[in-house]
């Protein structure tokens, strides 16, 4: 933990309501996503974070925080999604695909930071993207737009509409192994130096 | 052609297809054939579906309000922890241990007593049904699309429940002392012991008594009526009118009970009401057919067999053309 992070979880113990309030809202859409990813259902990720943090407030003293705490964060909402997930299991199926993805990841990895960097990512994909075909994407996938919708909306054919979304996900994927190309090099780079 | 850059031969439009839920079983095989032509393309494809699934997660993202979860977390804290902190200090002095574990247990309690669990809340979506049991015995059944919730704690003190969208179909445990109530958006229907199915609209809220008696009540405006059994209550969300009559459409509750009864109804009726209970799409091939007259009951028999039995009883033929059913002579 950095000396920022020990002193913050002090207060806490302390319970100092307003440090606690930082880092609830520090970390909150992190946790939430990642929360997310796993269950798929908003109510129960929001349930899930909730319980992370209240254990925190509650049992703050008692914790013994080695690595960043990010990183303990992630792994408490990551084993309270996997414990739900398990006793859901009979609506599995879908979820056991998931399952089996996430069990590759390391332990030591901050999931939640990782998934965060990676939306970022995507998001400045996003705006990189041409105006219209930005629009069409952000109507698709974020405000859940049907394609005729976004058509009548923006006075195009579904054909176009089609078009725009088809080539925004060719975009997206261009820049995002783009980045990866820039990062290698970077990362070279450094190496070399 | 083979050799050229691999990702413009990707067949993206194919897995937006796809992924819209839109792709016919022809570009689907295609697909498939695309997918396990070469090991790359499994690749491509995942990494595809990888990006949609994160774009949605992205729109979950950006739509976290951290300041909005905050406040609705913040109370479950309560303002105990000050007032407990000097006791833990002096307890502290004599029984360390026992006297911070009684403190976390109570605060646990305080805890589990605020706990925002409290509140359930029930939802369908599209083409689902849910049988709920509250905890005083009485029934609700939701249609799809519909959201319902109350407070498991305080229910058997406050029967009351809010209908947040969409439709359900009520049976009530009569109680003299707690009368059951459900907010549907801004009008409460108060129930004196029965059975009735209440919908909530774009413009109306619409509420039919099966048994039993019924009170429509606007708060805002101070309205109320009192509906019995058979009766149709509606409240119009614009003009805020509330009107009652007696109700025409006997098979409202059909997404209930899969009972339909049908004395003398034109099939184009007839065909809506399949629509609403079963999502049946019926076509008719020659417009006349629409005002063929049907009389027929049907109790709990699935689509194809009332289907068989419409075209049985007035002689007309069906052909089934993907979802729908074409009706011609």
């Amino acid at each position: 933990m950095t000396e920022k992070e020990t002193k913050l979880l002090d207060r806490i113990c302390k319970k100092d309501q307003g440090s606690f309030e930082s880092l609830y809202k520090t970390y909150y859409s992190k946790l939430y996503v990642l929360a997310f990813k796993y269950v798929r259902n908003q109510e129960i990720a929001e349930e899930l974070v909730n319980d992370v943090f209240l254990k925190i407030w509650v049992d703050a003293a008692r914790l013994n925080i080695t690595q960043s705490l990010g990183l303990y964060l992630s792994r408490c909402i990551v084993n309270a999604a996997l414990n739900n997930l398990n006793k859901e299991k009979k609506t599995a199926g879908k979820q056991e695909k998931y399952l089996q993805e996430f069990d590759e990841i390391d332990d030591a990895d901050d999931e939640a930071q990782i998934l965060e960097e990676q939306l970022l990512k995507l998001e400045k994909a996003i705006e990189l993207l041409p105006p219209q075909c930005k629009k069409v994407m952000m109507m698709s996938k974020f405000d859940k737009y049907k394609q005729h919708e976004i058509a009548d909306a923006l006075d195009i054919s579904i054909k176009t509409v089609k078009n725009h979304l088809t080539q925004g996900y060719e975009k997206i994927r261009g820049l995002l192994s783009k980045e990866l190309i820039i990062m290698a090099i970077l990362f070279f780079n450094r190496l070399f130096n | 052609m083979r050799n050229a850059n691999q990702q413009n031969n990707t067949p993206y439009h194919l897995i937006v297809d796809e992924i819209e839920g839109q792709i016919s079983a022809q570009d689907l095989q295609l697909l498939e054939d695309w997918k396990t032509a070469n090991p790359k393309h499994l690749k491509a494809y995942s990494e595809i579906i990888k990006m949609h699934d994160q774009m949605e997660l992205l729109a979950i993202r950006n739509k976290t309000n951290p300041d909005k979860a905050w406040k609705k977390f913040a109370p479950v804290l309560g303002k105990k922890p000050e007032a407990v902190q000097p006791k833990v200090i002096r307890i502290r002095n004599y029984y360390t241990w026992a006297g911070t574990a009684a403190v976390i247990f109570i605060l646990m309690f305080v805890v589990g007593q605020l706990s925002f669990t409290d509140l359930k809340t029930i939802s369908t979506t599209k083409n689902e049904h849910k049988k709920v049991n509250l905890p005083d015995g009485s029934q609700v059944t939701l249609n799809e699309n519909t959201t319902l919730s109350y407070n498991k704690r305080e229910f058997l003190k406050n029967r009351t429940v809010k209908l947040i969208s969409g439709e359900a179909f009520f049976d009530v445990k009569h109680e003299q002392q707690h009368p059951f109530l459900i907010n549907a958006a801004e009008a409460n229907v108060r129930d004196i012991g029965t059975s009735f199915n209440v919908k909530i609209s774009q413009e109306q809220i619409v509420v039919v008594v099966n048994s039993g008696e019924v009170a429509l009540e606007n708060p805002e405006l101070e309205k109320k009526l009192n509906l019995s059994a058979k009766d149709r209550g509606m409240f119009n969300r614009k003009t805020k009118v509330m009107t009652s009559a007696k109700n025409v459409q006997i098979n409202y509750k059909s997404w209930y009970d899969q009972k339909l009864s049908f004395i003398q109804t034109p099939l184009d009726e007839v065909a809506a009401d399949l629509n609403d209970t079963f999502g049946t799409v019926i076509i008719f091939q020659d417009p006349d057919l629409k005002n063929r007259k049907l009389t027929a009951y049907f109790n709990n028999q699935s689509e194809k067999q009332i289907i068989e039995i419409i075209t049985a009883t007035l002689q007309l033929q069906v052909k089934k053309k993907g979802r729908s059913f074409v009706l011609y002579k």
